[in-house]
């Protein structure tokens, strides 16, 4: 194979990862809008729940009800994302759901 | 879980007391001078969880019987921290309130035996947080203590491991609007740990009443230079007087009375 075709297909396929790249993007930046339209509304649900709790002199923070949450995204979880690892990124989404200020 | 709230919005709950209980008359004269002032709790340890084993341990249970003396003598209500799982009975008989220290915090046998006893006395639990855990990991620990149905746990702020040096510890005074906000606990502040010496004592003090403390613990010796634990640390009784004095002006101020 002479030098420039050898190049030359080495451009092919930088073309067709790239293009795959640029696929995998675009479904990532689709479903990124679906993921912040569901946080807000999990994040509005959080809301009215946090209005309601003094009444029933229930705490912000509730470690019970937590790990409840924790243990249905599990039993919900088909991978390939570890249970472990849903659960760290679920760590940030109660941290910021407890601190909502709406 | 739910928490059977008792903060009283209205009042301050100082535990003042000698870091440790030395003698029949040490204790004594802290105590009459807190009954004089109209307080109602004495603190006073008698397990001490030291650094060091070297350092004084405390007199067991016979600085117990001390102070559960001293309390009846004057009418006040007792409060000591309990370090041990096989002892918590036995500390929990002699006290009308236990403390869980920070070293303990995560001492999951211990919380459990404190849960499982206070779950029928329903004396009151004072649970301070590790030096080096965050507050929500503080507060699940809490639950280990009130799962046994105790609703009287107060939690205690006692300052945070930092690479400052200038005081003993760091006193985390934002833990106790942050603990108002995500629980139901009422909270304390032990300003004289995390202050270390004697002179930082009333301006933490203060500032722990100005940031909605529901208690506060404060270390008082009749004479700190004799002292045989944190005698640095630990406020004369005049000292003490004449700080109590300053913060029940603020108390007023925030429509409040310290008891």
């Amino acid at each position: 194979m002479d030098g420039f075709r050898r190049s030359f297909l080495i451009a092919e396929e930088r073309r067709d990862s790239k293009g795959i790249i640029e696929e995998h993007r675009a479904a990532i930046d689709d479903i990124d809008e679906q993921i912040v339209e569901l946080l807000n509304q999990r994040a509005r649900h959080a809301h009215v729940i946090q209005i309601h709790k003094p009444a029933e002199q229930m705490a912000l923070f509730d470690p019970q009800r937590e790990e409840e949450v924790c243990i249905h995204l599990e039993e919900c979880n088909e991978g390939p994302l570890y249970n472990e690892q849903l659960r760290y990124i679920y760590a940030a989404i109660l941290k910021v759901m407890k601190e909502l200020r709406v | 879980m739910t928490y059977i709230p008792y903060r009283d919005p209205n009042s301050i709950v100082m535990l003042a007391g000698p870091c440790a209980v030395e003698s029949l008359e040490q204790t004594q004269e802290v105590a009459v001078m807190l009954k004089e002032q109209g307080l109602r709790w004495i603190r006073g340890g008698a397990f001490k969880p030291r650094t060091s084993r070297y350092s004084f341990q405390g007199l067991g249970e016979q600085g117990l019987a001390i102070l559960q003396q001293v309390g009846a003598e004057q009418g006040l209500k007792t409060i000591t921290e309990v370090i041990d799982t096989p002892h918590a009975e036995m500390v929990h008989s002699y006290v009308d309130a236990l403390q869980i220290g920070a070293r303990n915090m995560t001492s999951y046998s211990l919380l459990k035996k404190v849960s499982a006893i206070t779950g029928e006395s329903h004396k009151p639990v004072l649970f301070k947080r590790g030096m080096a855990a965050t507050i929500d990991e503080w507060l699940m620990a809490a639950d280990y203590v009130t799962a046994d149905g105790n609703p009287y746990v107060m939690l205690c702020e006692r300052g945070l491991r930092t690479f400052e040096t200038s005081t003993r510890y760091t006193l985390d005074i934002s833990a106790v609007p942050v603990v108002h906000q995500r629980s139901l606990f009422p909270v304390c502040v032990d300003v004289s740990h995390p202050a270390g010496q004697a002179s930082l004592v009333p301006d933490l003090a203060r500032a722990a009443i100005a940031a909605g403390a529901d208690a506060l613990m404060i270390e008082v010796h009749p004479n700190p230079k004799q002292a045989k634990s944190d005698g640095p640390q630990q406020l004369t009784c005049q000292q003490f007087v004449d700080l109590l004095a300053s913060l029940r002006h603020l108390a007023a101020a925030m429509g409040k009375t310290i008891i």
